[in-house]
């Protein structure tokens, strides 16, 4: 398992684009991908679930990823978030 | 009308064109009001009749991307693919599946509940723009919903007539392969659906009030949308009539040679005829009809279906695009003509927004959204220096116009100040729309680069009658005399301080209001593209003499009667 916390930098915060965007690369990967934000716990597979956290910008997220690809799941999805999903 | 009445109904005028076919009724089920409560259902079949719906639609979304792509920008694709995500969201079908098992629900009520959970949960987090996106999934429901009563009609089929109470755009969109014609009970002309309608060339009947309680699925009708008119089960011989009819309209669509030179009348006046752009589609048309330029771009299309980003870059990928597919000609575009319903903010309500805070209006009153939009086009003009125009809709007062060329200096002043260059030399015109506009346009004629006269609004402003309200529609009637004087007023206006007018509404697609403009003095008619090989047809047999002489003989017909005899004479 691993557990790495990121913070949302872009400043529309993980909207609508940025969502999708994050669960489609998850999505290309075996492992269970879990978001964790104020007590909350999502599976960021589901968009739905990945929106309902409304996560602004300045968020801080915890991401658990478990499964056998987990290592390269965590790297991609973190470079995602470093790049503030490629938004302003 | 027909003497039998249950045979023959008569709309308001949609979408032009003849189609027969039999009535196809979406989402009978359904109308956004929640399922009809049903017991003793059987899961196994609930769930696979969810899981077939849940396929079909996100077959019909990815379709709607790929249509999306050619039409517009790379916004409306960002909000399908978001759509497409939801439909995939394995958390949602689970927590469907689940339902229909454990409570015996039908797909319908299953997905109802699931959605209004997840659309409350996002309501709840009452960040506006997550808030804004509950619509996708309203939307997404709806498909479903849409889906599962579409398995109802297992032969979809070409040759069928849309109807419904009401058809929205994307319905149309969704149905288009299977239909060939469409019919609704509410909504006017200038619904958006209707503009849709013609851009992809369906035939629409509009506003038909009785239309829900005659027709029935599979009962076989054809539509005369020239007429507006409904034919409900019609004979052989009137069904051989129209299909010949629907061909030779095919035939004529085909534009000959002479239908894609500048137009001149037959004593040598020449016409500009140009077109009307609202869609990336569009923009094929002109390469197929050749227009002498772009009369109007409604920006309304492309500025809504942003979400958020209304930044200059994605406009100036929009504008950029139009200007490059109208090189060399000139093209003029409106800046947003929106009412306040639209801008998605709280405590707008207006009891009469047709009245309201609308155009002009509504942009000197939101500065951020008049700047950007300014500076997207004015960024743009550097390009194609000299062929760029901008019109402000629904302009009532001069003062407006003094303080939009206020904004029009401000963004000028930013953008040197930043060193970036634009055409200083883009004209400004106003549309002439309201009354008072057109009353005072000698005055405003002082002021304005060019006038361009929009005859949807001027006629229900001139008639004060919604067209959209089949009560009264039938006083919205673009050639009585009441809206001639106020074109004759503008064009005169116009000639007196020699700046060009044109006329951009619905009815320059008409060969025969067309004639009585160009007698009325305005020489440059923008319209839908579809209409140019008509148009310029009636401008090559027609000589200016004649065209002045009806105008005359129209402004002078006062009654209905009258009117009609006039039009009858004109030789069309």
């Amino acid at each position: 398992m691993i557990r790495r916390t990121v913070t949302v930098t872009n400043s529309a915060g993980l909207h609508a684009r940025p969502a999708a965007q994050l669960v489609q690369v998850a999505s290309r990967y075996t492992c269970d991908f879990f978001i964790h934000m104020y007590g909350y716990r999502v599976n960021g597979k589901s968009i739905l679930g990945v929106m309902t956290l409304a996560a602004e910008q300045g968020a801080e997220l915890e991401l658990e990823f478990v499964g056998e690809d987990e290592q390269k799941a965590s790297e991609e999805i973190i470079g995602l978030f470093s790049a503030g999903f490629n938004e302003p | 009308m027909s003497k039998d009445h249950y045979k023959s109904i008569q709309g308001s005028y949609g979408s032009g064109g003849c189609a027969v076919g039999t009535v196809l009724i979406p989402g009978e089920t359904f109308n956004g009001k929640g399922p009809v409560i049903s017991t003793a259902t059987n899961p196994v079949l609930e769930s696979e009749r969810y899981l077939q719906a849940r396929h079909d639609a996100i077959i019909s979304l990815q379709q709607v991307v790929d249509a999306a792509k050619k039409m517009r920008g790379s916004e409306v694709v960002d909000i399908i693919q978001t759509q497409q995500e939801i439909l995939n969201d394995p958390e949602l079908n689970q927590s469907i599946l689940q339902r229909i098992e454990a409570s015996s629900l039908l797909a319908e009520q299953a997905i109802d509940q699931v959605f209004k959970k997840y659309i409350q949960s996002i309501e709840e987090t009452g960040i506006a723009y997550m808030v804004e996106r509950t619509a996708d999934l309203r939307d997404i429901r709806d498909r479903l919903f849409r889906h599962l009563s579409l398995a109802q009609f297992p032969a979809l089929t070409h040759g069928n007539i849309l109807v419904n109470h009401e058809i929205t755009p994307t319905e149309l969109i969704e149905y288009a392969p299977f239909i060939s014609g469409a019919a609704m009970v509410k909504g006017g002309p200038t619904s958006h659906v209707v503009i849709i309608a013609k851009s992809i060339g369906i035939p629409f009947v509009v506003g038909v009030k009785e239309l829900m309680d005659v027709a029935q699925k599979g009962l076989s009708v054809a539509i005369d949308a020239d007429k507006a008119q409904l034919l409900l089960d019609p004979d052989p011989k009137t069904c051989s009539l129209i299909q010949s009819r629907i061909k030779k309209g095919q035939e004529q669509s085909r534009p000959s040679f002479e239908d894609l030179m500048p137009a001149q009348t037959q004593c040598g006046t020449p016409i500009r005829v140009l077109a009307n752009i609202e869609f990336g589609t569009d923009l094929e048309h002109i390469a197929t009809y050749q227009p002498q330029g772009i009369g109007l771009v409604r920006t309304e299309s492309m500025l809504m279906t942003m979400a958020t980003d209304h930044s200059v870059a994605r406009q100036q990928e929009f504008y950029l695009s139009v200007v490059e597919a109208s090189h060399p000609h000139d093209i003029t575009f409106r800046l947003l003509d929106i009412g306040g319903d639209k801008l998605n903010e709280k405590d707008i309500f207006e009891t009469n927004p047709h009245l309201g805070w609308r155009g002009a209006r509504l942009l000197l009153d939101r500065p951020a959204l008049l700047d950007t939009q300014l500076e997207a086009i004015l960024r743009v003009s550097a390009l194609h220096p000299g062929t760029i125009r901008v019109m402000l809709p629904m302009v009532t007062t001069v003062d407006e116009w003094y303080r939009f060329k206020e904004h029009v200096h401000k963004v000028q002043r930013r953008l040197s100040a930043n060193q970036i260059i634009f055409d200083p030399s883009i004209k400004y015109g106003m549309m002439i729309e309201v009354p008072s506009a057109a009353i005072m346009a000698h005055h405003l004629g002082k002021v304005a680069d060019f006038f361009s006269i929009g005859t949807n609004d001027l006629t229900q402003y001139v008639m004060a009658v919604d067209r959209g309200n089949p009560k009264v529609s039938s006083l919205y009637d673009t050639l009585h005399p009441a809206v001639l004087e106020a074109i004759r007023i503008t064009s005169e206006a116009a000639q007196q301080h020699n700046i060009p007018v044109s006329l951009c509404g619905e009815s320059a697609s008409d060969p025969v209001s067309a004639a009585c403009f160009i007698g009325l003095g305005v020489h440059e008619l923008s319209m839908n593209p579809r209409a140019i090989p008509s148009i310029r047809k009636m401008i090559r047999t027609s000589t200016l003499e004649e065209c002045k002489q009806f105008a005359s003989n129209l402004l002078d017909a006062h009654t209905l009667v009258e009117r009609k005899a006039v039009i009858q004479e004109w030789k069309t």
